[in-house]
């Protein structure tokens, strides 16, 4: 056969669309490859979820797996308990909150990232292959979030009692809505701070943790629901609030309802239709918006804007802070200060420690036990005390986290910088106590001098808490954090090993501290010699932590 | 290809999460299907009444009972003697006590409780109290539960919020397509019958 013979290549139908579209299907083909290879591997996630680069599932596929399982908790939570508007009020909730804060999380990796004109600019790439290749990505992760949202309160709501055959439709066809409207809400929202130049490290290393939140609230609410048999679930299921009658949710969930038991009105159809009409333009709005950001990355204003704000100057490392720790102290204290004002990782590894005390502390006054230990002498005046002393026994963690942080590499300049180590760690010390233990500390010596109305007692209760905290920060530093703070990549998943003994060890010093204190209560010189016990052992471990420090970091001692 | 190296490209990954929707859907099958297990699971417990309500519920079993004796017990000793009531059924009881709800439910205690006097009693003494008990047995009750606390309204006379409560419960009942539907409509449409109108 002839060349001239041979019949023309037909072009693949959807190369033929994007051609019409004005689009270059080759390049598209590879930016939509790589973008969807990023939303896999997408680096939130990867802190969310603890998923690591080698694993071979991706941190997405984590992120599905616990969409679907809040999803799959809550309906077995619900099944057999609730008729179904409340199923769907539920299940809607659910789908709200998880693909407001997925899309909100995932916004650089699926919807708009000004870095990529730095990666792209030089390319030969229309800004229209761009778009369609972002849209097109945006709108599978979308589909994936949705699908994984309404897969579960759809399929196994259909076997709910007062669930007929129009459930499954009607329910579909309302999570969808819900999800989209989402998801174009978070882009508007996450547009609109990207526009203004706000920084949202924060906010969105927050909503990471939404998932994981909700599944706790599942799991724990849960088990409340099935243990306690007071029926506090069924009530409210049965009637909730009246407030909600007036959110779109629940006239969505009504709508869903009142398909299931008497059958697709034309009613329903106009709201579920209306449902999807607000979605709709506010997806139109969002890709408006989208658009431009994308047409605007050419001049370069959103870049500018996504570009981090030039430093601060520390307030701490003011004239008192050096007159009070010297110049290595002051400079220690602003370092950690700086990096937990910065770092909302940090923050989120750190804080949630503290949850023990905090919620021994809430239980206790809350379940009438916190009592004044100078006053009643029976068990529930010993709680307070255990709570005030177990904000030490989180420090070990905490210093386990303070390992890690998210500019190790910086740390070549404090290596390389003439310290006093002892001075600069007692400064890292006070910052380090004061951005954790010291305002739950305050905050509970507040409560209970307003629960006894005792603030002389509170004050008292205090003293031996705020020593033993000291006691335990010097304790952990030493041997769990044993270097420069921060010197490590942020980690995910880092083994606690070092930080098992010591944690054990300050907890159970904790338990005996408390009883202490609780011996000593109805004895004032047993109290005095308490207080002045751990006061001789702080000075004593003053002394040895310096020398430790000089050996450990090198520098003056 | 390994289904390791097959999981690190993009479709493969791809085809990853298709399959984890697919276990997911026949999953939430699966938990439907299960749906008359987990209603199983749905009752309430009934911890030990304290002393003054223990008290009262005596004298109500052994017929001195009064309405100004049950007018003046807190809203926690009135629950206790309706809990003391439902306790008296050892099938209704459960293993409310129970060290981790696991032991057996304990024989009834003192005095039997009759239903229609006590819940006269019950109903004339806090009206909405009462009803609003009922109307939480009534929700995360088990059978036996909600059949033993429908009885209480054998002998009571008028008290709207009771029989709108029943009403509802009725109407939820059918659209529930709940086996006790007719037991609720039947001990509505007593009380209705009893109450002037």
């Amino acid at each position: 056969m002839s060349a001239a013979g041979k019949q023309p290549e037909r072009e693949p139908p959807l190369d033929r669309l994007l051609r019409r579209l004005e689009v270059q299907p080759g390049p598209y083909r590879a930016l939509l490859s790589a973008l969807v290879l990023m939303d896999l591997r997408s680096a939130h996630y990867a802190r969310a979820t603890g998923a690591k680069p080698d694993e071979a599932l991706p941190p997405l596929f984590w992120v599905a797996g616990q969409l679907l399982l809040v999803s799959f908790l809550a309906a077995a939570l619900l099944l057999g308990r609730v008729d179904a508007r409340a199923f769907a009020l539920c299940g809607l909730s659910i789908a709200a909150l998880c693909s407001f804060s997925a899309v909100a999380v995932g916004f650089d990796e699926v919807a708009f990232d000004p870095k990529d004109r730095l990666i792209l600019g030089p390319r030969p790439l229309s800004a229209r292959t761009y778009a369609a290749a972002r849209l097109t990505n945006l709108g599978a992760y979308v589909l994936l979030l949705g699908a994984s949202l309404t897969i579960c309160p759809a399929l196994s709501g259909a076997f709910l009692r007062d669930a007929g055959p129009a459930w499954l439709p009607t329910y579909l066809l309302a999570s969808g809505a819900v999800c989209l409207a989402s998801a174009a809400l978070a882009l508007l929202a996450l547009l609109g701070f990207a526009r203004s130049g706000r920084r949202l490290g924060g906010a969105k290393a927050a909503l990471a943790w939404v998932q994981i939140a909700l599944f706790l609230l599942v799991v724990y609410g849960g088990q409340f629901a099935l243990r306690g048999g007071a029926g506090a679930l069924e009530e409210w299921a049965a009637s909730p609030p009246s407030a909600l009658t007036y959110t779109p949710l629940d006239l969505l969930a009504r709508t869903v309802a009142w398909s299931a038991w008497e059958g697709l009105s034309l009613r329903a159809l106009g709201v579920l239709l209306g449902a999807w009409g607000v979605a709709l333009a506010l997806v139109y709005v969002a890709l408006l918006w989208l658009g431009r950001a994308y047409l605007g990355m050419a001049s370069g204003p959103l870049q500018a804007a996504a570009l981090p704000r030039p430093a601060r100057e520390g307030t701490l490392t003011s004239g008192l802070a050096q007159a009070a720790l010297g110049r290595a102290g002051a400079l220690g204290l602003w370092w950690i200060s700086t990096h937990f004002r910065r770092d909302p990782g940090l923050r989120l590894r750190t804080w949630p420690l503290l949850s023990l005390a905090l919620a021994a502390g809430a239980v206790g006054v809350l379940s009438a036990q916190a009592s004044d230990p100078f006053l009643v002498r029976d068990a529930s005046s010993a709680l307070p005390l255990l709570a005030l002393n177990l904000v030490a026994a989180a420090l070990p963690q905490v210093c386990l986290a303070l390992r890690s942080g998210e500019d190790p590499d910086a740390l070549w300049l404090l290596e390389s910088a003439p310290l006093d180590a002892g001075r600069f760690m007692g400064g890292l010390r006070l910052g380090l106590l004061a951005w954790s233990a010291y305002p739950l500390l305050l905050g509970l010596g507040l409560l209970y001098a307003w629960v006894w109305a005792a603030p002389l007692h509170a004050l008292l209760c205090l003293i031996p808490a705020w020593l033993f905290c000291e006691l335990s920060a010097r304790w952990s530093l030493l041997t769990v954090l044993r270097g420069h703070a921060f010197r490590r990549a942020a980690a995910r998943g880092e083994a606690l090993k070092p930080a098992a003994l010591p944690t054990a060890l300050v907890t159970g010093l904790a338990g005996g501290v408390a009883g202490a204190q609780f011996w000593a209560a109805e004895r004032p010189w047993a109290y005095a010699a308490l207080i002045l016990a751990l006061g001789v052992a702080l000075a004593l471990g003053a002394r040895g932590d310096r020398r430790a420090w000089a050996r450990i970091l090198g520098g003056a001692s | 290809m390994s289904w390791r190296a097959l999981a690190r490209t993009p479709r493969g990954q791809v085809q990853l999460l298709a399959g984890l929707l697919a276990v997911a859907a026949l999953a939430s099958l699966g938990l439907g299907a299960l749906r008359p297990w987990l209603e199983g699971w749905v009752r309430e417990s009934y911890p030990q009444a304290r002393e003054g309500a223990v008290r009262v519920a005596d004298a109500a079993a052994l017929g001195s009972g009064s309405v100004a004796a049950l007018r003046s017990l807190e809203a926690e000793d009135f629950q206790g003697v309706y809990r003391l009531y439902m306790r008296q059924d050892p099938e209704v009881a459960g293993p409310a006590d129970g060290r981790g709800g696991r032991d057996l439910p304990t024989p009834p205690t003192g005095p039997l409780l009759q239903p229609g006097p006590l819940g006269r009693l019950l109903f004339a003494a806090q009206p909405e109290q009462a009803t609003g008990l009922l109307r939480r047995t009534l929700l995360a009750g088990s059978p036996a539960q909600r059949a033993r606390a429908l009885r209480l309204c054998a002998e009571v006379e008028g008290c709207p919020p009771l029989l709108e409560l029943l009403r509802w419960a009725s109407e939820r009942a059918q659209r529930l397509e709940d086996p006790q539907a007719p037991l609720l409509r039947e001990t509505r449409d007593a009380l209705s019958a009893r109450s002037p109108r």
